[in-house]
């Protein structure tokens, strides 16, 4: 909640300020490149936006096939569970994606 | 003189009988497949599942064998798991991540002396009641196994998926992402000798996708890797031995998950949606096939050459014979997993 304006008043929120002004470090910046990072922490786009206009594809077959290096790496963060951070367990639902799938609620939490 | 004769012979049985008593049993060679929730081991003459170690809960990204096969380590994205692969134990776990210290492990490989780990990590630190994070810049962390201590942490270049030992240099590294660069483990030194994204002056930018690394111990110890530039694929290998880098350019484009070289280094297999088998030396193919079960992550190959596994991804392992790359069979496997690496024992 540090809005604009807003300073400490006393020795500990000033040096609260301090040690946050030192230590964060925004992923935008130091970043030599301008490829997208964000939950995806390999540089690469990935092969399944198939990069050319003809063969070779570069599509999973099937697409099942892909999700469990797609969940670890964040790869899909939207069409996978983010077990990096946000479902660290989800094999626990789903130890083989096209067999289980069904069992998986990273949509919808019961 | 014929009593003689037959005593000379029957020492010699006994003398042949022995020899092959006390000579080095051959080793057989095994498949360590982690999948989600257990390690399952595969015996590659019989190509089936022998033992299923359900020791762990976890999701494992990636994993390496040490040097001398003794041990097989699982990169559970926050914690590695450590198991005795003559056992087929778990007997460590190391656990990097806190509720305020979150460590992300990318990429790991076990020191040439088995001693340490090296680990490419994203870390993010929180304070408490701070509702802010830290995210800091990537760190190579040295973890000493014995006593389970980062005792060392270098920065290093964003995206570094593989990390990679030279055998006979303990003193440096060779960290792949954007880039490859050479990293002096006294002081953290980066050397940048190889240009992916950022090639030398006139070179055309070209991307990979490192996170597979199928070696065995007691392999010829190069690394190969398929990265493609806009309008062509090239083999990246990188001498382990040495710390050589070269580059093939192959014939054909093919999208390539991961890449291993057969034992007489004679040829690259490689597998995403098809099993590829090139020629190592010009990079041309010699025989494709689509993959019947799908798309598949690793590749694995006998410590004779004669047989190669592709997968998992799904729940299986599918069988070739290298000569011919015909469908030799499938291997089922318990849950889905992404690595496998051959161990001879």
């Amino acid at each position: 909640m540090k809005g604009e304006g807003m300073k400490g008043i006393n020795k500990r929120a000033k040096e609260l300020e301090e040690e946050l002004q030192e230590e964060v470090f925004g992923m935008s910046e130091n970043v030599s490149t301008s490829m997208p990072i964000g939950c995806t922490t390999i540089f690469d786009t990935g092969w399944e936006t198939n990069p050319r206009p003809d063969s070779p594809v570069g599509n999973c077959i099937s697409s099942a096939r892909d999700f469990t290096s797609c969940s670890g790496p964040c790869w899909w963060p939207a069409q996978t569970p983010d077990n990096i951070t946000n479902f660290p367990d989800f094999q626990n639902q789903c130890r083989a994606v096209e067999r289980d799938w069904r069992n998986l609620n990273f949509v919808i939490k019961r | 003189m014929k009593h003689r004769s037959l005593g000379i012979l029957a020492m010699v049985f006994v003398l042949c009988a022995l020899a092959g008593a006390f000579s080095p049993a051959e080793a057989k060679d095994f498949l360590f497949v982690p999948v989600s929730n257990a390690l399952q081991i595969v015996d590659c003459d019989t190509d089936t599942v022998v033992k299923t170690v359900p020791a762990y809960n976890d999701y494992i990204m990636s994993a390496a064998p040490s040097a001398d096969g003794k041990r097989y380590y699982l990169n559970a994205q926050h914690s590695v798991y450590v198991f005795d692969t003559a056992t087929h134990q778990l007997i460590d776990t190391f656990r990097l991540s806190s509720d305020l210290n979150r460590v992300t492990i990318l990429g790991f490989a076990v020191s040439e002396d088995g001693g340490k780990l090296y680990l490419s990590c994203s870390i993010t630190k929180k304070k408490q009641n701070v509702p802010k994070l830290n995210v800091l810049p990537p760190q190579l962390l040295v973890f000493d196994i014995p006593s389970k201590q980062v005792v060392q942490s270098f920065e290093i270049p964003y995206c570094v998926s593989g990390v990679f030992t030279l055998r006979n240099d303990p003193n440096h590294l060779m960290l792949v992402g954007l880039d490859i660069h050479k990293i002096q483990l006294s002081d953290g030194k980066l050397e940048k000798v190889f240009g992916f994204l950022h090639p030398d002056a006139g070179g055309e930018p070209a991307n990979n996708f490192i996170i597979w690394y199928n070696q065995s111990p007691g392999d010829p110890g190069i690394f190969v890797n398929a990265y493609y530039t806009p309008s062509a694929m090239y083999f990246l290998n990188l001498d382990r031995n040495t710390g050589e880098i070269k580059s093939v350019k192959a014939s054909d484009i093919f999208m390539l998950y991961s890449c291993v070289l057969s034992p007489d280094k004679k040829y690259v297999y490689a597998a995403m949606d098809d099993v590829v088998k090139f020629d190592a030396q010009t990079g041309a193919t010699i025989k494709s096939v689509t993959l019947e079960r799908g798309t598949s992550y690793a590749v694995s190959i006998t410590s004779d050459g004669k047989k190669l596994y592709v997968g998992p991804s799904g729940t299986d392992i599918t069988v070739f014979d290298t000569e011919t790359m015909t469908q030799l069979g499938t291997i089922p496997l318990e849950a889905d997993g992404v690595a496998v690496h051959r161990i001879s024992q």
